[in-house]
Formats: C-alpha cells, structure tokens, sequence
C-alpha cells in the first residue's frame, strides 16, 4: 500500500497528466484459473511439437576461403598435397619435350626426382604446387563431409593465428 | 501488481531447462515465476484476453525452443520481455494486415467497429498510452511498464533487471517526460 502511494505521488509531481489518466485505468480481467492451467496449456503443445533441428548454417564466401584454406593447410592434407604435387611436377617435367639442358631432371630417375623435390620443398613456389595439385584435386571432396563442424573450427582457428597479414591479402 | 511468483533462482531454471529429464520442470518453474507479469505486459499490447492468450502460448513456446541462445548478456527477465514484445508486435502488424485486407474486400474490420463503438474514455485513452510506449526505447519501455502499471518498487526492479535505482529512476522519468509530450503532441489534453 504504501508502495502504491509512493508510485502515485512520483507520478503526480513528474507528470499530472499521466497521474490522472491512471485513475481513469479501467481494470481488465482474465477468466478464472486462467494462470494455473496455463503451463499444462502451453506444454501439451510443446510436447507434440518435432525436436528442432539444428541447421548447418549458410557459409557466406570468406567462410568458404578459409574453410578451403584451412583443409589445405591442415598439416595431414599439406603434406599429402604437397607429396602428390610433386609427383606431378616431377611428372611434367619427365615427360616434357625438350633438350636435356632445360630440363634441370634430365638424366634423374622419377624416384630420384621426388626425393630430391621432398626435401627441397620450401624452395619450390607455393602457388605451383597449389596449382599442379588442383589441376588433378577436387577440393569440394576434401572440404565435404569427412571432416566434421569441430575439426574445421579448430583447424580455422589455427590457421588465422599462424597467418600473417601478407598471407592474408594474398588470400583476398 | 505483478510480482514474480517463486523465489527460485533464474540460473537454477535454466540449468534445469538445459537438461531434457528436468526441462519440463524448469519450463514450469519458468512460467510460475514470469508468466503474470509478461500476459500484462501482452494484454495491455493486444487488449483482448484471447489475443494475449494467443500471444503468450506463442511466446513461451518460442522461449522453450530457443532457451539454447540465451546467453545470459541480459537479464533472463529483460530477454522473456522482448521476446513477449516482439510477438505482440508480429501480431498486431498482422491484425493490421488482415484489417486493410476486409476493407478491401468490403468488409469494416473489427477493429474500426469497436472503435466506432469505443467512447473517448479509459479504452481509447489506453490504447493511445500503448501507442506512446511503443515509441520509447525498450528499456525505458519496460521501466515504465514496471513502474506505473506493476507498481514495482525500485530495488525489486533493479534485482530483476540488473541496473542500479538511480538509472532506473532517470529511465521512468524520461520515459514519463516522453509519453506526456506525445499526449500534448496529439492533443488529448483533456482527461
């Protein structure tokens, strides 16, 4: 009560017009029971209603890159794609038509040239192992359904902290 | 007035609410505490009882789905409100819609007839309030709704909306200063 008269005399000093509109309030009702039989109400409706599925979200593009990035990266799948790059690399270049002096292989046996590329890796450029990979790689199959949402989260995130703003715009 | 109807704690609802074996415990602890005060804060939207009760069943359903995406940035009460608001806003905007569309079928719509019938009495003076409201911020909004309808004393509101007494004091002032000034707008100066 005393609270009511408290709520009242702020709204008459702030607001006259106000006050005497809440006077003029006229009381509305709800049937009898209303609020006890309300729950069972709602939940039988919750109760027949499916369980909702949880949607895969819509990847928006930089998603798609990273996500792309990301399984490229992953250092199982780098070395795979690296590895089967340069098989075909060493490939091309075994097989490319030419005098011997343009081929820097020429006179090396196909095992020898790969073991040669495995260890001098970092020397060839990225962007032509990536290229020669892809010619022969669908990366949708690596980026589908083998991998789940946990992994390419995980993977994302490591990957953004290792690169650096060169990278980036690179990517970009 | 509207006042939360049990002392259990928002955290132990939604922890029951996380698990599927006490969901259905924590829905109705959830609803025993908060479901007054959000059918008033619908029904003073809406008018009608069956269009709040409409409202409201929507409104804790929706609640009971999306309990997952609460993140607790906001009070739990603070988050039911809006979601209560937001409903009883969708309604109305299809009331609306449903309204122009007799007019264009010829028909007069419920809605003009009871207001042709409607006196300029406490009905219309309420429905321009609710009309004021909703041009405030939202939590002015739910700070006068709290105060002037519920007559919820300060340090309750500041408990259940985590904001201090002075904050909420300048809020229900504003909010008073606001409606009064739309009231003089349209002219209805004459109580």
């Amino acid at each position: 009560m005393k609270n009511r008269e408290d709520v009242n005399k702020e709204l008459q000093a702030l607001s006259p017009l106000l006050a005497k509109l809440k006077e003029k309030q006229t009381p509305l009702e709800v049937p009898e029971n209303y609020f006890h039989a309300l729950p069972d109400q709602i939940w039988e409706q919750i109760k027949l209603m499916p369980q909702p599925e949880r949607t895969k979200p819509q990847l928006g593009w930089w998603e798609r890159l990273m996500n792309g990035a990301s399984v490229l990266l992953r250092p199982r799948i780098a070395i795979g794609v690296a590895t089967f790059a340069i098989l075909v690399i060493a490939g091309i270049f075994m097989l490319k038509p030419g005098s011997d002096s343009e081929n820097p292989f020429s006179g090396l046996s196909g095992e020898e040239v790969t073991a040669y590329m495995s260890e001098n890796i970092h020397e060839f450029d990225t962007e032509l192992l990536i290229k020669a990979a892809s010619v022969y790689q669908d990366w949708s199959l690596m980026s589908g359904s083998e991998f789940n949402e946990e992994e390419v989260d995980q993977l994302l995130k490591e990957v953004l902290k290792d690169l650096d703003d060169e990278i980036l715009e690179e990517l970009l | 007035m509207q006042t939360p109807r049990t002392d259990i704690s928002d955290e132990n609802i939604l922890q029951l609410l996380q698990n599927q074996s006490s969901a259905e415990h924590g829905f109705r602890l959830l609803m025993q505490k908060y479901q007054e005060q959000l059918y008033w804060v619908v029904r003073r939207m809406v008018q009608e009882h069956d269009d709040a009760n409409d409202v409201i069943q929507n409104c804790f359903i929706k609640v009971f789905r999306s309990i997952h995406t609460f993140e607790g940035k906001s009070k739990l009460y603070t988050w039911l409100y809006r979601i209560a608001t937001n409903e009883a806003i969708t309604f109305l905007s299809q009331k609306k819609r449903k309204a122009t569309n007799y007019i264009e079928d010829g028909e007069l719509p419920l809605a003009n007839q009871l207001r042709a019938e409607e006196s300029v009495d406490g009905d219309a003076l309420e429905q321009r309030l609710q009309e004021a409201l909703q041009q405030l911020p939202e939590k002015q909004r739910l700070v006068f709704e709290m105060r002037y309808y519920d007559e919820t004393p300060y340090e309750e509101m500041s408990e259940l909306l985590d904001t201090s007494v002075g904050a909420l004091k300048a809020s229900y002032h504003h909010a008073v200063k606001k409606i009064e000034t739309y009231f003089r707008a349209i002219e209805i100066g004459e109580l």
